[in-house]
C-alpha cells in the first residue's frame, strides 16, 4: 500500500463530515418540501406558476411566501410556515456542510504539525464564513 | 433547424403539460424529479457533473428565471462533489494537499463569478438574462468540443524529467496512491502549479457566472498541464468543486434566488440518477450515452445563442 500522507487523516475526516452533513442537510429540506405541499398547498402552487411564468425569484418569496429577506433568523423569527423553516435549516446544514468539514480537518492538520495546510484550511472556511454570512452578497 | 427543434419541443411540452395537468405541484414536482434522475443518470455515463448539463437544458427548454436555475446548478454541482469525494478520499486517490490549494483562487473567483453574474441580470435586467443565455451557449458549445477531443487525456501522463516545480515542491504537492489496476503503487509529481492557478482563476469565475460545476474544465488542467494521473485528477476535482461552489452558492442564497420547492427534487434526482447511472454503468455502452449528451449540449448550446441574439442585437 502507498505510504499514507500527513494530512491523510484530515482528509479522511472531510470527506466523512461533508457526505454525512449534506445528506442531512437535504433530507430535513425534503421533509420541508413535503410538509410545504401537503399543508399549505395554495403557497406551493403559487411558487410553481410564478416558476413557469419565470418571474424573478425575490417576487415569487414574497407573493408566494410571504418572505422578504431569505435569512434563516428572520424566517423562524418571523413565525414563518414550518415547512418553510425546515426547508431552509436543510439548506443551511447543506451549505454549512463543507465549512464544518474545512474547520475540523484544519483541527487534525495543526494537531499533526500539517500547520501550513492548516492554515489553508482555515482560510478557506474563512472565505466561505463570510459568503454565508452575507458580506459577499447582491441584492437584486 | 434549431428553431424547428424548440417549436416542436414547446409543442410537445404545452401538450404534455395539458394532459398531465402540470398546473398541480406534486405532477410538477415529480416530472422535474424523474428529469432530474434522467439528466443525472445521462451525466454520469458520459462522464459529466449532472450540473453541466441540468442549467444549460433548464435554462434553454425552460421558462424559470435564469438566475434560479443557475442557484439550482450550484447546488447540484456541490452535492454530487461532497458525496463523491467520501470515497476518494478514503481510498486516498484524491490529492487532498493540492486540492486545498487549488480551492483558494477556485473559491475567490467563483465568488466574485457569481456576483459578476447576477448584477448583470439585477443591472441590466432583460439584456442581462441574454447576455448570461449567451455566454452559457459559447461555453456550453465549447464544453461540448471538449468532450469531442477527450481521447486527448493521459491516464498516466510522466512530467518532463527535467521540469521541476520550486513551489510544488515547497508546498510538498507530490503524492502517491495504490492503483488497484496496476497492483501497485503509483507516483506522481506535480508541474506548472503556477499555470494550474492561473486556469482555476478562470474556471471559478465561470463556474460561479454561469452555475456550472467544473470538472469538465478542472480534470483536463491536472491532467493535461500540472501531470497528474486521469483518476487523481477527477478525484482531487470533486473536492475542490465541493468547497469553490459552496461558497458561490451561498452568494446566491443570500441573493434570494434559491427556491427550496423547485431545488429539492432536482438535487435529489440528480444524485438519485447519478447512483443508478453509476451502478449500471459497466452494464451499458455508455460511448453512444456520450455522443447522445454531446448532441444534446450542441443543440442546448445553440438554441440559447439562438434565443440570445435578437435582444443582444436590438441592443447594439
Amino acid at each position: 500500500m502507498a505510504s499514507q500522507s500527513p494530512t491523510y487523516l484530515a482528509s479522511k475526516i472531510y470527506g466523512e463530515i461533508a457526505y454525512w452533513l449534506a445528506i442531512v442537510g437535504v433530507a430535513i429540506s425534503l421533509v420541508g418540501c413535503i410538509m410545504l405541499l401537503t399543508h399549505y398547498p395554495e403557497n406551493a402552487t403559487c411558487t410553481l406558476s410564478a416558476l413557469i411564468k419565470g418571474d424573478p425569484p425575490r417576487e415569487i418569496l414574497a407573493s408566494c411566501l410571504q418572505v422578504t429577506s431569505f435569512n434563516i433568523k428572520y424566517v423562524i423569527e418571523a413565525g414563518k410556515t414550518i415547512g418553510l423553516q425546515l426547508d431552509l435549516i436543510g439548506l443551511f446544514i447543506f451549505g454549512l456542510a463543507a465549512i464544518i468539514s474545512l474547520v475540523i480537518a484544519s483541527g487534525f492538520m495543526l494537531k499533526d504539525r500539517v500547520i501550513g495546510y492548516g492554515i489553508i484550511s482555515i482560510v478557506l472556511a474563512l472565505i466561505l464564513i463570510l459568503s454565508m454570512l452575507g458580506l459577499i452578497t447582491v441584492h437584486l | 433547424m434549431i428553431d424547428l427543434i424548440t417549436i416542436s419541443f414547446k409543442d410537445l411540452l404545452v401538450t404534455t403539460s395539458q394532459i398531465l395537468n402540470l398546473h398541480n405541484p406534486a405532477v410538477f414536482l415529480l416530472l422535474m424529479f424523474l428529469a432530474c434522475i434522467l439528466i443525472g443518470f445521462v451525466a454520469v455515463l458520459a462522464g459529466v457533473g449532472g450540473g453541466v448539463l441540468f442549467t444549460p437544458l433548464m435554462m434553454a427548454f425552460t421558462t424559470v428565471n435564469p438566475d434560479i436555475v443557475r442557484a439550482t446548478g450550484l447546488a447540484i454541482a456541490t452535492m454530487s462533489s461532497l458525496m463523491s469525494s467520501k470515497t476518494y478520499l478514503s481510498r486516498n486517490i484524491a490529492n487532498f494537499r493540492l486540492a486545498l490549494f487549488s480551492a483558494i483562487p477556485y473559491t475567490i473567483f467563483a465568488i466574485i463569478g457569481s456576483i459578476i453574474g447576477l448584477h448583470i441580470t439585477a443591472v441590466l435586467g432583460n439584456l442581462g438574462k441574454n447576455l448570461i443565455r449567451f455566454g452559457l451557449g459559447i461555453l456550453v458549445l465549447f464544453i461540448a468540443l471538449l468532450f469531442v477531443i477527450k481521447g486527448k487525456r493521459v491516464e498516466w501522463p510522466n512530467a518532463p524529467e527535467n521540469k521541476h516545480d520550486a513551489l510544488a515542491n515547497t508546498l510538498g504537492l507530490d503524492a502517491q496512491y495504490f492503483e488497484v489496476s496496476l497492483n501497485r503503487t503509483v507516483t506522481y509529481k506535480v508541474v506548472n502549479t503556477q499555470w494550474g492557478i492561473l486556469c482555476f482563476v478562470g474556471v471559478g469565475l465561470v463556474s460561479g457566472m454561469f452555475g456550472l460545476g467544473a470538472g469538465w474544465a478542472i480534470v483536463p488542467v491536472y491532467n493535461l498541464v500540472m501531470y497528474l494521473p486521469l483518476k487523481v485528477a477527477s478525484a482531487t476535482s470533486l473536492i475542490v468543486i465541493g468547497i469553490g461552489d459552496t461558497a458561490a452558492m451561498w452568494v446566491y442564497v443570500n441573493s434570494g434566488t434559491m427556491i427550496p420547492l423547485f431545488v429539492i427534487p432536482c438535487l435529489l434526482g440528480v444524485v438519485i440518477g447519478a447512483q443508478v447511472g453509476t451502478r449500471v454503468m459497466p452494464k451499458l455502452k455508455a460511448r453512444i450515452i456520450r455522443w447522445v449528451v454531446i448532441a444534446v449540449m450542441i443543440v442546448a448550446g445553440l438554441r440559447l445563442i439562438v434565443q440570445a441574439l435578437p435582444t443582444i442585437m436590438g441592443v447594439i
